[in-house]
């Protein structure tokens, strides 16, 4: 079940969090509600860390990670990092990169396998992408849009992308991928999906104002659900198929 | 560029008619190629209707197995083709028009227009170099990619009904802002072109202003004049420098005379083209040549009589240099001048060297036969052109290059007697470096000419032209005067200079007695200087080289040739000699070494020269060298022992902060009852200094060495020699210690 939430009154939980399957990163709030909604969620599983980046809370925006390893912005302080690396497990590796975009969340999407990069991003940007996270590298845009970190969110079960891509360029990033992606919206229609929801393999938190609809999409395509598969969608569906056939 | 087999004036009505008749652009240039493609259909509606079906094609069949790449309208096959495929250049390129929204680029697209593979770099700048490459490429034809097209120059060729390839400037056709509509619109312009007799060229540039009109080839008025504007030494107009710093406008009589001068010539202008408003009014066609900055004053005024609107005026494809009236004359000349390049196989053998060369140093010019040079016969001989261009034109550019040779050659060559004489090195790199100034400039004025990349060819050429002219220069320089002594002084030179003293002896032996047969035979000596020695002979005090009259000995002392300085003074070579400063070889020594092998021969040799006149302070014998080495021996010794002294210093001192800092954590680890304690037990150690030695060494080593000092109580810092804080029983040794210490207790 995919968890709505707020930040500070904002619906963008996205820039100020990010989600992967080894930890969770959080951005400093004046309250613990928004802190103790992953808490509750999560910290069974893995660790939910209070973080800032360069004294932001917008770490979503600036961080790029998954479950092998967390890149920063080169604007990140030495006792950021500290704490960042002392909370973290020990086999996700952390690393500082030089990078002129810097806001790495908006120009990275990635899974534990492959991840989409903005086709100005440096070469040795990409290759450290490559070594730390250890996914396949690809410069590519999503509906035209460059912030392929922004307009597009991925998960190793699925991928949710810009209301504008063609069908045909989501058949290519599927295969590229190797996941199903589905264009779609968050916090009812906004297509800035990576600021209105995260997602890891076994969790989604959304914004407060994401309708049904757009929870359904999400759930269905990242395959989130507290409840077993109902018959219809299992074995009642050959059948149905077979009558309407 | 592209050469030529012949040139006829514009004028030559009779000629023209031959030379016009029926003539279409010539196919395999860049208005061909344009012009032609418009006519047709473009090209991106023919890449859209391969691209497309194509593409449904495959959507239909591989569905399952394939995947397009909408971006680059590719099918691939598989998974590992499309990840191999996105990260290709061309893809990463498509990628990025596509944001641009542009037309995608087919591969083949790419490939000929992209050597540098500036787009998969992230830089900004890339993506608008491959625009630039990418206009051009939209231009070509698919099919016409295998024939090579010339790049846009500022000619254009045509093909006439005899199938001679000519070519007129561009500027005289049309004016730079317009383009060609089509291929009728060019021919009507070529033929119209003859007719159009009456032309005015106006260059100004520097101060100086010349301006003429012309009927065909007749001049009808003309008029030069030369105002100080340009900024002596530095350069430039005295109202540019103004320009570009807004606050500061220098205040020398000088400048405010330029000033005045540009107002001057300003109005001189406007007043000169007033009194031929009706001839200019009259005129075809217009050239200016004129910088940027200046251009006001053709164009502006209360009614100007030019204004930049006006199709007549054109500009000068080509460097042009000072303005005067012979200027305008070959401008004009060389305006109206239409180059015939054979036929169209010459032509298209000529377009191929022509894009070779860019790559090769040098273009190939291929020679046209004699047959077909009929037309060359009929060429008029221009009144600006001698022989000697005549020879070598074979092309605008090469025409001035090669005229502006001629000038510093004649310069270089004609350098006075004494540099002819005196065969010094510095010399000749002096003339060097003033030439590659020379070239320096020039290279700018082509920069600034705004004449794009058919230039490249010729700078090319240049650099070839000129290696092998400074070798001719030099050859000149060393057979005028007596060539066999300049040539045996030269040989002396680069033997001193290099310390070569085997050849020095040589030299010198063959020269006081012929030498014996090996000498000459196995010696290294060209025949040609073994005869200039016998000819001329070798006085080592007479040799000097050069303006400065420097003997070989300041040559091998400036150059620390220390054998050879030994070697010339025991072959009785006068270290007393000065060259014209005044200086002897002694003084023009390079360094300690060279000085001290003057001063060791004099400790030999003590009465053979005269040593003060010399400048040679003193002899250098073997036991003042012992002398000088054994002091130097002693000072490196003390320098060591103090330096090891320093260093076993500052360790002591370093272990004693160590020793110092452990104490004070030991300190600081303990409560405050202890070091109360430790305090109290040290104010009646300090009382009882009398008491009994023992006693005092058992506190010591039960109490261990803290409590030797009095330390804060919070810091833990000495403060036995100050005077502490106190509250309570505790002792601090700031109020920044006393506070903290009440702030942590307050607290526990």
């Amino acid at each position: 079940m995919a968890v709505r939430c707020q930040f500070e009154g904002s619906n963008d939980i996205g820039v100020f969090s990010k989600l992967t399957n080894a930890y969770c990163l959080v951005g400093i709030g004046a309250t613990a509600n928004f802190y103790s909604v992953f808490e509750e969620q999560l910290s069974e599983t893995i660790p939910v860390i209070y973080s800032s980046i360069a004294g932001c809370r917008i770490i979503g925006s600036m961080v790029a990670g998954n479950r092998h390893g967390l890149l920063v912005p080169s604007t990140t302080t030495d006792a950021e990092l500290q704490h960042l690396r002392d909370h973290l497990p020990d086999k996700v590796k952390l690393q500082r990169v030089e990078e002129r975009l810097s806001a790495l969340g908006n120009v990275v999407v990635c899974n534990d396998y492959v991840a989409l990069v903005h086709p100005d991003i440096d070469r040795e940007t990409e290759e450290t992408i490559h070594d730390i996270l250890q996914v396949e590298v690809f410069r590519h845009t999503v509906g035209n849009n460059v912030l392929v970190g922004s307009y597009a969110v991925l998960s190793n079960q699925g991928g949710l992308v810009h209301p504008a891509t063609p069908t045909q360029e989501q058949d290519e990033l599927s295969m590229l991928l190797q996941v199903p992606l589905v264009a779609g919206t968050v916090n009812r229609g906004s297509n800035a999906l990576s600021a209105g929801l995260i997602v890891n393999d076994w969790a989604a938190f959304c914004g407060f104002d994401t309708t049904a609809t757009e929870l359904n999409v999400v759930e269905s395509i990242f395959k989130i659900s507290d409840t077993p598969q109902t018959a219809i969608t299992t074995t009642m569906r050959k059948a149905l198929i077979d009558s309407l056939a | 560029m592209i050469g030529q087999v012949g040139g006829q004036s514009l004028w030559d009505l009779d000629a023209m008619s031959v030379v016009l008749a029926g003539a279409r652009l010539a196919p395999g240039t860049a208005e061909f190629d344009s012009l032609s493609t418009q006519l047709s259909s473009t090209p991106s509606t023919e890449h859209c209707s391969i691209g497309l079906p194509m593409f449904a094609s495959s959507k239909a069949s591989t569905t399952s197995a394939g995947a397009q790449c909408s971006c680059c309208q590719v099918t691939l096959a598989s998974r590992e083709q499309q990840v191999e495929h996105y990260r290709e250049p061309w893809h990463l390129n498509n990628l990025k028009r596509a944001t641009q929204g542009q037309p995608p680029l087919t591969h083949m697209q790419f490939e000929t227009g992209h050597d540098t593979a500036s787009c998969t770099s992230s830089e900004d700048e890339g993506s608008t170099a491959d625009d630039d490459n990418n206009s051009d490429n939209d231009e070509e034809d698919d099919e016409g990619n295998e024939k090579r097209i010339l790049s846009k120059q500022p000619r254009i060729f045509f093909l006439n009904a005899d199938g001679q390839v000519f070519s007129v400037y561009r500027s005289v056709l049309l004016n730079k802002r317009v383009e060609m509509s089509g291929e009728t619109d060019a021919k009507q312009r070529l033929q119209a072109a003859p007719r159009k007799r009456r032309w005015a060229v106006l260059l100004l540039s520097g101060g100086h202003f010349a301006g003429a009109i012309f009927n065909g080839e007749e001049v009808d008025v003309h008029k030069t004049f030369h105002n100080y504007t340009v900024r002596a030494g530095q350069g430039g107009s005295q109202s540019h420098r103004d320009n570009q710093s807004a606050t500061s406008h220098p205040r020398s009589s000088g400048s405010s005379l330029r000033r005045y001068n540009e107002q001057s010539q300003r109005q001189h202008i406007q007043e000169l083209l007033e009194s031929w408003r009706p001839k200019l009014n009259s005129c075809n066609l217009i050239f200016c040549h004129t910088r940027h900055s200046s251009q006001s004053a053709l164009f502006s005024g209360k009614n100007p009589i030019l204004s930049t609107s006006d199709d007549r005026i054109r500009n000068v494809p080509f460097t042009t240099r000072r303005p005067k009236f012979a200027e305008v004359q070959r401008v004009h000349a060389a305006l109206s001048e239409v180059l015939i390049h054979g036929t169209e196989e010459e032509f298209g053998e000529m377009v191929r060297a022509s894009q070779e060369s860019k790559k090769t140093i040098k273009p190939k010019l291929p020679k046209a036969s004699k047959t077909q040079r009929k037309l060359k016969t009929e060429r008029k001989k221009k009144g600006w052109s001698d022989d000697e261009d005549e020879d070598e034109v074979e092309s605008e550019g090469e025409v001035e290059l090669s005229m502006e040779f001629a000038t510093i050659g004649l310069e270089a060559i004609g350098g006075g007697p004494d540099c002819v004489l005196g065969n010094g090195s510095d010399i000749t790199e002096e003339e060097e470096s003033q030439e590659d100034e020379r070239q320096h400039k020039q290279e700018g004025m082509l920069d600034k000419g705004g004449v794009e990349d058919w230039m490249d060819n010729e700078r090319k050429d240049r650099e070839g032209n000129r290696k092998k002219r400074k070798g001719k220069k030099r050859k000149n320089k060393l057979h005028t005067g007596s060539p066999d002594k300049t040539r045996v002084w030269d040989s002396l030179h680069k033997a001193c200079s290099c310390g070569d003293v085997k050849r020095l002896q040589l030299m010198l032996r063959i020269a006081r007695d012929g030498g014996d047969e090996t000498d000459v035979s196995g010696s290294s000596l060209s025949a040609e200087l073994l005869s200039s020695i016998a000819a001329v002979g070798i006085e080592l005090n007479q040799v000097k080289f050069g303006k400065k009259e420097r003997t070989m000995l300041h040559i091998a002392a400036e150059k620390a040739q220390l054998k050879t300085v030994r070697w010339l003074l025991e072959n009785d070579c006068d270290p007393s000699i000065s060259d014209q400063d005044g200086k002897t070889p002694y003084q023009d020594s390079h360094d300690k070494d060279t000085r001290n092998v003057f001063r060791r021969f004099m400790a030999h040799f003590p009465d053979r020269y005269q040593y003060d006149k010399a400048n040679i302070p003193g002899p250098l014998t073997q036991a003042m060298e012992e002398d000088e080495a054994a002091k130097r021996k002693a000072q490196k010794l003390a320098k060591n022992t103090r330096k090891k002294d320093r260093k076993k210093k500052e360790k002591e001192e370093e272990e004693r902060k160590l020793e110092e800092e452990q104490e004070r954590k030991r300190f600081l680890s303990l409560t405050d009852r202890e070091k109360r304690a430790l305090a109290a037990e040290r104010r009646m150690q300090q009382s009882g200094a009398d008491t009994p030695a023992t006693t005092s060494t058992t506190t010591s080593s039960t109490s261990t060495s803290y409590s030797s000092t009095c330390r804060c109580f919070q810091c833990g810092c000495d403060i036995s020699t100050l005077d502490p804080f106190h509250y309570n029983d505790y002792k601090f040794c700031s109020t920044k210690c006393v506070r903290e210490h009440r702030t942590g207790s307050g607290k526990s």
